[in-house]
């Protein structure tokens, strides 16, 4: 079933395509100071800005401030938000794993968080159930596409992305100069592009 | 143009936040030169989202779009072509230590691909912060030069917490002050409206102040004008009353004079 429902997706979708189509039109109307739109917009994707938000800062509340830090930037920025550049959920999700990174490197707790996560979590990071089929379908996508990356950039790009790591830390962790670890964070994006047929 | 290898090799790291502020502003200023790498930006940045799709959806608490939607209507929305200085100015003059809780500089810039001109966004991320809780608290607030961005980020962190508090009171010599805190957090930021300005050989002082009466400094601030944000020094104690005296150019030891203005926090 999941295979039918693939096979449905265009190759090169966009990251847009697997979101309601309205996330643009709600954004459109926030940006003219519409509040229920946003109000509709937070229902959407709040999901998916607190799902991030949370998988890289572990701790509720503070993933709850990001998150509301994000939205209110949302809110602000709307008119800012230009279509032709990007999707809607491009847009969110990029501050949003932005904003959660900054709070990570601004936070005293990262050294207690880097001993709650570790490179162990992230055998797991595709392990975990997802609720609907079309989450599903993009979390499999993705996680095939990862399967694709040598061992090497797999990791590199994991860390950086899900574990919110810099690039120095990065190094630090895998005992490599920060040179290596910038060139298999470029070389797996761009296998990850070239797999999941992203195009501009 | 210059598209050489050592030029594109900070693009997985870019799009992927891996870089710190000093590099992520050099690669952006390579970026500005190089419509090939902006293009690849572009690509890796959609192939970063997907990998932000692929993690399981998990829905907030409700309170949360409460907290928000109730907060909507304080703060403006940027106009597209808006501007650093084109909003309300004001004049941080006292720059703030960061203390161990605080934020690192704010990394606020937006990507390259909506706001093109890396000139003017350190600024404008400054300001858009201290826009949002500014829009909050009343006070259209904006800041200028790069040793306010400690203050925007620590004013965004007092904003953020989850025991964010004000009060407002009226200035004896005139103007408002508005004193934001968290306990949580132990600090607290003043939001000045129409202070008066004072002549060069005074400077308003903050001071923390407990239930015995005893003060300790929090800082030296002049009004910037229309507004003045100044995040106070120092560890603010659940309880404590923030005043804020006029002093001699230099500040004092203790409070030589009146508090013009005196916020409890309790």
């Amino acid at each position: 079933m999941l295979e039918l429902v693939t096979t449905d997706l265009p190759k090169d979708s966009d990251p847009g395509d697997v979101l309601p189509a309205s996330l643009g039109d709600l954004l459109g109307r926030t940006a003219e100071g519409d509040e229920r739109a946003f109000g509709e917009l937070y229902d959407q994707f709040s999901n998916r800005v607190f799902g991030l938000v949370r998988r890289l800062l572990k701790d509720a509340a503070q993933s709850e401030e990001v998150t509301q830090e994000i939205f209110l930037e949302v809110w602000q920025n709307a008119k800012r938000y230009d279509q032709t550049k990007g999707s809607a959920a491009t847009w969110i999700l990029t501050m949003s794993h932005r904003r959660a990174v900054d709070r990570i490197r601004s936070s005293q707790s990262t050294r207690d968080r880097d001993q709650k996560i570790g490179l162990r979590d992230l055998e797991t990071e595709y392990d975990s159930v997802s609720e609907s089929v079309e989450i599903r379908v993009e979390h499999e996508r993705v996680g095939q596409a990862l399967q694709r990356l040598t061992e090497l950039q797999r990791q590199a790009v994991t860390l950086a992305y899900y574990g919110g790591y810099s690039h120095s830390e990065v190094a630090e962790m895998l005992k490599v100069p920060i040179g290596t670890v910038k060139t298999r964070l470029r070389d797996g994006m761009i296998r990850l592009r070239d797999e999941l047929g992203v195009t501009s | 143009m210059n598209n050489s290898d050592k030029n594109f090799a900070g693009s997985g790291s870019y799009v992927l936040d891996a870089m710190d502020a000093s590099e992520r502003e050099e690669f952006e200023a390579q970026l500005a030169e190089s419509q090939e790498l902006r293009n690849e930006v572009t690509e890796l940045t959609d192939t970063a989202v997907l990998l932000g799709l692929a993690v399981p959806p998990v829905t907030p608490p409700p309170a949360l779009k409460q907290n928000i939607m109730a907060r909507l209507s304080g703060i403006p929305q940027l106009a597209p072509d808006d501007e650093p200085e084109r909003l309300a100015p004001v004049t941080v003059l006292h720059a703030v230590p960061a203390g161990p809780e605080a934020a690192t500089p704010a990394q606020t810039r937006a990507r390259m691909r909506w706001y093109r001109r890396p000139g003017v966004i350190v600024a404008a991320s400054a300001a858009v912060i201290a826009l949002a809780f500014g829009g909050v608290y009343g006070a259209s607030v904006a800041l200028q030069g790069s040793s306010t961005s400690q203050q925007a980020t620590a004013l965004a962190a007092i904003s953020s917490a989850s025991d964010v508090q004000r009060a407002e009171a009226s200035v004896s010599t005139g103007g408002t002050a508005t004193l934001v805190w968290s306990n949580k957090l132990g600090r607290s930021a003043l939001i000045g409206k129409n202070l008066k300005a004072l002549p060069g050989d005074k400077t308003y002082e903050a001071w923390y102040i407990d239930s015995a009466g005893q003060a300790v400094g929090a800082g030296l601030f002049e009004s910037g004008g229309k507004s003045t944000l100044q995040v106070l020094t120092g560890r603010m104690t659940a309880g404590d009353t923030i005043g804020v005296t006029v002093e001699p150019a230099g500040g004092s030891k203790s409070p030589t004079t009146k508090p013009i203005v005196a916020i409890a926090s309790a």
